[in-house]
């Protein structure tokens, strides 16, 4: 069990850093403003929040402070650095100067730990070039520094690690190791632009932890961008809120959070799911209740009170049982056994009409390959899913293909799931033409047009095509695209993780709109438990194609059972201070393990806290208890 | 990596078999045999020509018999040049051939990636494209059109370099450059796609944060994933400055394996043609494979 | 509420590459020229008194005359250059235009078919692609012009047969990589059958690239004609392509050297034609670079 951090630095403590008048453009056929007339200064020791929406400006800021802009950019305005007692004007240094700053009095890290680092060097010739450069050290010397500053990441074998190239690692590895090379100058600011939003949320609360713990040690200030407003509250001592590259509002994060002054910051605020937030899935409406409050109400709390499987009235719509999904990913090497990749194994559940099943997960746990499979757009699969008491899968192919009318698709990447030669009206118009083909190409646009408008477009977009469209509005086509031939299933693969955080609620306040109105059962696939909590009726949660609990969405929330639940709810950040500040948190080690090579016994053992012997042995079954089905020998008592 | 290099140099006996077949039942197949050409010969003389050089055997008995024969270097006896076995012939026209195509290589590789990559450092600028755009003529002009042009102008104009044969160094300038220009110019291209790709990635800008200089940032850092796709085109390189050296051999009159293969060629000297395919085709299979390796050492990612 | 709705179509990705394109100067100086070479070479007999074969007794190997009507001079038989060069223009291009369709047909059907089925008949189809790949193929073209005569068929079919592997590959490894799009797992969801996923999702998404790659095919297989034709292996007297003319020039080019730059200088212009619509069509079509820019 971790605390989280310290109160703040004094606010006497000397300025580090001084940003005054900053401005960015980019000269094209039209000017582009990245950043306007932005002021701010970080204090020595303290951690500066810079917060905002994609386009905001924030990276630019930290690219300008480092001397990384294009060379196409015009930047005007100051940056001054304290080097000593000496105050340096970082913007108009030349190059030579300012690679003695770089990389040695001011570090930084970047989102994707995937692409920062070169994939043709090792990471010891990487870390040393670095110690070579600025410290002079000896080759030796330097490796030897390197690894110790792995250690101090807690990098399991530091040593041989040196030796390895970055693809051999996991993301969170991998962002371990950039932290490590940032701080081997023991910089005294370093800059981190997203560092955790390529990860895991479990491993963003490590990274996140170590980062915070180098940071004591070392008294050096931090400089966070990120969208996270959880990441914010759990972090920083100061916050700036950035919109369009300009100023919204800055101060103390207590303050700013309790108080926003700003409407920005306001409705950003409001905007971010809670975790701690009711689900509204179940308070606000439940199964097909209209208007017929009284109804609605006695089927709400017989939910609430029974709902591992929701007594059905009929039978259910989507029924899935003991679905197995291997892949088999070749041979290794010549003559060895081909390996395979269980991406999902053994899944049962079922789902009612008008019922939303959140699915989560981190990467690799199966809940894309499950979605998948269900939607039949795998070439095999084990088990039995049966849509409408069809098993689909002893169906022919053209019953298959009348059965896809009632189970549509929304997935991940907008801008991806639109064919971008095609306008956004024969998109949405495609799945009539299989299923209605009677009507007249008038009668299609018609409808489209309408449906359009039902999902927040206007009727003439129906003739732009999607490139035209921002992500928002191209997840309102893929959606526009799922509802047109009027399903009563429609899993969404991850709808709005790809967008920002004020479209996403607009997304998910479309799609539990059109669900009222229209009947659908959901299943919301989501790594964000946040969301998955706000829209579902019951939330199953999957671990290396597992399922490892499932139970309704407050339940799972207020008192999980699983450790794995536990573990996955405190890592995420809450956008509340106060809250942040004072939570005790269950952190795990580890990364998440190849599923080409799972752990024997329960899958999870490698990195839950309370593995015993006989999670090594025997694998837990999901078995009924309490309120909810958990796989595992020793649940955490409610 | 061992096993790697033994599937790689495995992969490359399909390709061997299917040239050597190709080419063999092309010979076969051909019409016109080698003594048809010249005036009548009498039936007996045929025959025993015919005897002389297996030609009665039937063809899987000939295809055995020469693959054999491959095994112990022996490419059988030339048609045309009589008192000479093919080998002797390759043996006497390779090391000529080596000398100007190696030279030709060295030359373009060299010349094409610091070219490509002062072009890439300077993107956009008027060197960038002044360079770029003699390197597009340069892809543009097939070197059999140059070569003669290098010729007209250096040798016959300005009398500055020999016009051919071989000896001193001044005879190898011309074809030299001739075999090379083209691949300088692809060279060049190439170098500063991938240099300007690689300079725009994520981990450049990582070692820029890392504040270390330009200079080293494009040694330690660029260089070796800049060089994947000039390794890579290496292969079609060799390929290129071999069939070129065709017809620079038949322009400058440098007595190489490629003029005896266009000899061959119009002669209908098969032995001697397929010994030249054969032992080309050979020698482009061990080039690849050594390219293999090569880019297996400078991408690590690169799996069979 | 179902009134149909109007609207202005929006800008589709061909809308797009068209202006920028148009921008490129370098590129649209090349269409520009490399359609007058056309106009020229289709134009050719009405441009000229002389005709391809006929000799001019009078005149042997004289340098460029207007007096005569020999715009680029005659060879030593007394042929017009001029009527040559343009004659042996529509050869090349004409061995450009057909072998290039032909190495799309091949390729297209092989590397769509490879990437579509996947597993293991895309291992198999690959794995010859491979093994034909790695042959020194100039040398197998010239073995067959060697043994089956000079045939401008054959050299068709021999050159087309060498650039369908490239062209082979390309389309593979695009279906691939469009087969794990979501719009194509969209519309399979949506139920359309492959035929139309292929017509609509893959086939489209396709033209790009091979549009692109077609305009840097055409130049190769002119090369490899010239080539050939060069090592006196291409067509026959008394047709002629750029690379004979080229051959021939290289003999006399002491006594008469405009034999040899007037059909070189045609050869170098269409290529460098060909060669910087390609590129032009490659940076208006690559969605990639255009995100850079
Ligand atoms: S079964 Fe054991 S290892 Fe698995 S979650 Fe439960 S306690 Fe942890």
């Amino acid at each position: 069990m971790q605390t989280a951090r310290q109160p703040s630095p004094q606010a006497s403590d000397p300025t580090l850093l001084s940003v005054t008048d900053l401005s960015i453009s980019y000269r094209g056929e039209q000017t582009v403003q990245a950043v306007r007339d932005l002021s701010f200064y970080v204090r020595a020791g303290e951690t500066l929040g810079l917060v905002g929406e994609s386009g905001s400006g924030k990276t630019q800021t930290a690219l300008a402070i480092m001397g990384l802009l294009p060379e196409t950019a015009r930047v005007s305005g100051r940056v001054t650095f304290m080097v000593g007692q000496q105050a340096s004007e970082l913007l108009s240094m030349p190059q030579q100067q300012l690679n003695t700053i770089r990389g040695r009095a001011i570090s930084m890290i970047f989102q994707d730990p995937m692409t920062a680092l070169n994939p043709h060097l090792t990471i010891g010739r990487q870390m040393a070039r670095v110690l070579e450069r600025h410290r002079r050290l000896s080759r030796q010397a330097a490796y030897a520094e390197a690894a110790q500053m792995l250690d101090a990441v807690r990098v399991p074998e530091a040593r041989a690690r040196l030796k390895q190239y970055p693809h051999e690692m996991s993301g969170g590895m991998r962002q371990r190791i950039m932290i490590a090379t940032a701080l081997l100058c023991r910089p005294e600011l370093l800059i981190a632009d997203e560092p955790t939003t390529a990860l895991d949320v479990t491993v963003q609360a490590q990274i996140l932890n170590i980062m915070a713990e180098l940071q004591r040690e070392m008294g050096m200030a931090l400089l966070l961008i990120t969208h996270d407003m959880g990441v914010v509250a759990a972090n920083c001592d100061r916050v700036l809120v950035m919109r369009d590259g300009v100023e919204r509002e800055s101060g103390e994060v207590t303050q700013v959070f309790s108080a926003p002054a700003d409407q920005y910051t306001r409705d950003l605020l409001a905007a971010v799911p809670r975790l701690d937030a009711k689900s509204r899935a179940v308070a606000g409406d439940a199964l097909g209740g209209e208007d017929d409050c009284n109804e609605g109400e006695s089927e709400r709390s017989d939910r609430t009170r029974n709902t591992i499987r929701p007594r059905q009235p009929t039978r259910p719509l989507l029924t899935v049982d003991d679905l197995r999904v291997t892949f088999d990913v070749g041979r290794e090497r010549w003559f060895s056994p081909r390996r395979l990749l269980k991406a999902v194994d053994g899944v049962s559940f079922e789902l009612a009409p008008g019922e939303t099943l959140g699915v989560v997960g981190e990467s690799g746990c199966g809940k894309s390959t499950l979605a998948r499979a269900v939607l039949q757009l795998l070439d095999g699969y084990a088990g039995r899913v049966s849509l409408l008491g069809d098993e689909l899968g002893h169906l022919s192919a053209a019953a298959v293909k009348a059965h896809r009318q009632h189970m549509q698709v929304v997935f991940q990447d907008p801008l991806a799931s639109l064919n971008p030669r095609m306008t956004v009206g024969d998109i949405v118009a495609e799945p009539l033409q299989t299923f209605s083909p009677q009507l007249s190409r008038t009668e299609r646009l018609q409808q489209v047009q309408q449906l359009l408008a039902k999902v927040g477009l206007k009727p003439e977009h129906a003739f732009r095509y999607p490139h035209e469209f921002s992500g928002g509005q191209c997840q309102r086509i893929g959606i526009a695209r799922a509802l047109i031939c009027e399903p009563q299933l429609v899993i969404c693969d991850e709808p709005v993780s790809a967008l920002d955080v004020s479209v996403q609620a607009q997304v998910i306040e479309l799609l539990m709109g059109l669900q009222k109105e229209l009947g659908l059962a959901l299943i919301f696939i989501a790594h964000d438990l946040a969301v998955v909590r706000q829209i579902s009726h019951r939330v199953m949660v999957m671990y290396l194609g597992r399922v490892v609990e499932l139970t309704d969405s407050d339940t799972l929330v207020e008192s999980p059972q699983h450790p794995y639940t536990r573990a996955l709810i405190d890592a995420v950040p809450i956008p509340d201070p106060a809250i942040e500040r004072n939570r005790e948190r269950l952190l795990l080690r580890g990364d998440i393990p190849s599923p080409l090579n799972p752990p024997s016994g329960c899958v999870f053992r490698t990195r839950c806290p309370l593995a015993q012997q006989r999670c090594t042995d025997e694998q837990p079954q999901l078995l009924p208890s309490g309120n909810a089905h958990v796989a595992c020998h020793f649940p955490v008592s409610s | 990596m061992l096993s790697f290099a033994f599937r790689r140099f495995l992969s490359g006996i399909p390709t061997l078999l299917v040239l050597l077949a190709l080419s063999f039942a092309l010979i076969r197949v051909a019409p016109g045999g080698p003594f048809d050409t010249e005036k009548q010969v009498p039936p007996e003389i045929q025959e025993r020509l015919n005897a002389a050089y297996h030609l009665d055997e039937p063809l899987w008995m000939q295809f055995g018999r020469y693959l054999g024969n491959l095994m112990r270097g022996d490419f059988g006896p030339s048609f045309q040049y009589k008192d000479y076995t093919v080998t002797e012939l390759i043996g006497a026209g390779f090391p000529v051939s080596l000398q100007l195509g190696g030279l030709a290589m060295l030359l373009a590789l060299l010349a094409g990636i610091s070219i490509g990559t002062t072009a890439a450092l300077k993107q956009n600028s008027r060197t960038d494209h002044v360079v770029m755009g003699m390197a597009m003529t340069g892809i543009s002009i097939p070197n059999f059109v140059l070569a003669p042009l290098l010729v007209l102008l250096f040798a016959v104009t300005l009398r500055w370099l020999p016009a051919g044969g071989l000896g001193e160094w001044r005879s190898l300038v011309l074809p030299v450059i001739s075999l090379a220009l083209p691949q300088i110019a692809y060279v060049a291209r190439l170098t500063r796609g991938s240099m300007i790709e690689v300079l725009r990635s994520d981990f450049i800008r990582t070692a820029r944060a890392q504040g270390l200089p330009t200079l080293e940032i494009i040694v330690g850092h660029a260089l070796k994933p800049a060089l994947v796709p000039i390794v890579s085109y290496l292969g079609p390189a060799t390929a290129g400055i071999i069939t070129g050296s065709v017809v620079i051999e038949q322009i400058f009159g440098v007595p190489g394996l490629g003029r005896f293969f266009v000899q061959g060629a119009l002669n209908r000297d098969y032995t001697l043609v397929m010994g030249v395919v054969v032992f080309y085709g050979v020698l482009i299979i061990v080039f690849n494979f050594l390219v293999d390796l090569a880019y297996r050492w400078l991408d690590p990612r690169v799996q069979l | 509420m179902s009134t149909l709705v109007t609207g202005q179509t929006g800008r589709s990705l061909w809308d797009d590459a068209r202006d920028t394109l148009k921008k490129n100067r370098a590129a649209m100086t090349a269409i520009a020229l490399m359609g007058f070479i056309v106009l020229l070479v289709l134009a050719a007999p009405l441009l000229s008194p002389y005709s391809i074969d006929s000799t001019d007794w009078e005149r042997i190997s004289i340098p460029p005359s207007f007096a005569t009507s020999h715009w680029f001079g005659t060879d030593d038989v007394g042929r017009d250059l001029f009527i040559r060069t343009l004659y042996g223009g529509r050869i090349s291009l004409l061995v450009g235009l057909a072998a290039t369709a032909v190495s799309l047909l091949i390729g297209i059907a092989w590397g769509a078919t490879a990437g579509y089925a996947g597993g293991k008949v895309d291992q198999v189809m690959m794995r010859i692609v491979d093994v034909l790949y790695a042959m020194p193929f100039m040398f197998v073209v010239i073995l067959l012009m060697v043994f089956f005569g000079r045939n401008i068929f054959l050299i068709f079919v021999a050159v087309g047969a060498i650039n369908w592997l490239d062209m082979a590959r390309i389309v593979r490894g695009q279906t691939l990589s469009l087969k794990k799009k979501e719009f194509i797992e969209a519309a399979r969801a949506g139920g359309v059958s492959p035929a139309n996923i292929v017509r609509r999702h893959i086939v489209p998404n396709l033209l790009g690239v091979v549009a692109v790659y077609v305009t840097l095919t055409i130049p190769q297989v002119i090369l490899v004609e010239s080539f050939l034709s060069f090592l006196g292996l291409g067509v026959q007297e008394p047709m002629t392509s750029w690379g004979a003319l080229v051959n021939d020039g290289a003999q006399v080019m002491e006594t008469a050297p405009w034999a040899l730059v007037f059909p070189a200088v045609f050869l170098a212009l269409t290529l460098f034609c060909f060669n910087f619509i390609g590129d032009g069509l490659r940076d208006a079509l690559d969605p990639r670079d255009r995100r850079d820019s």
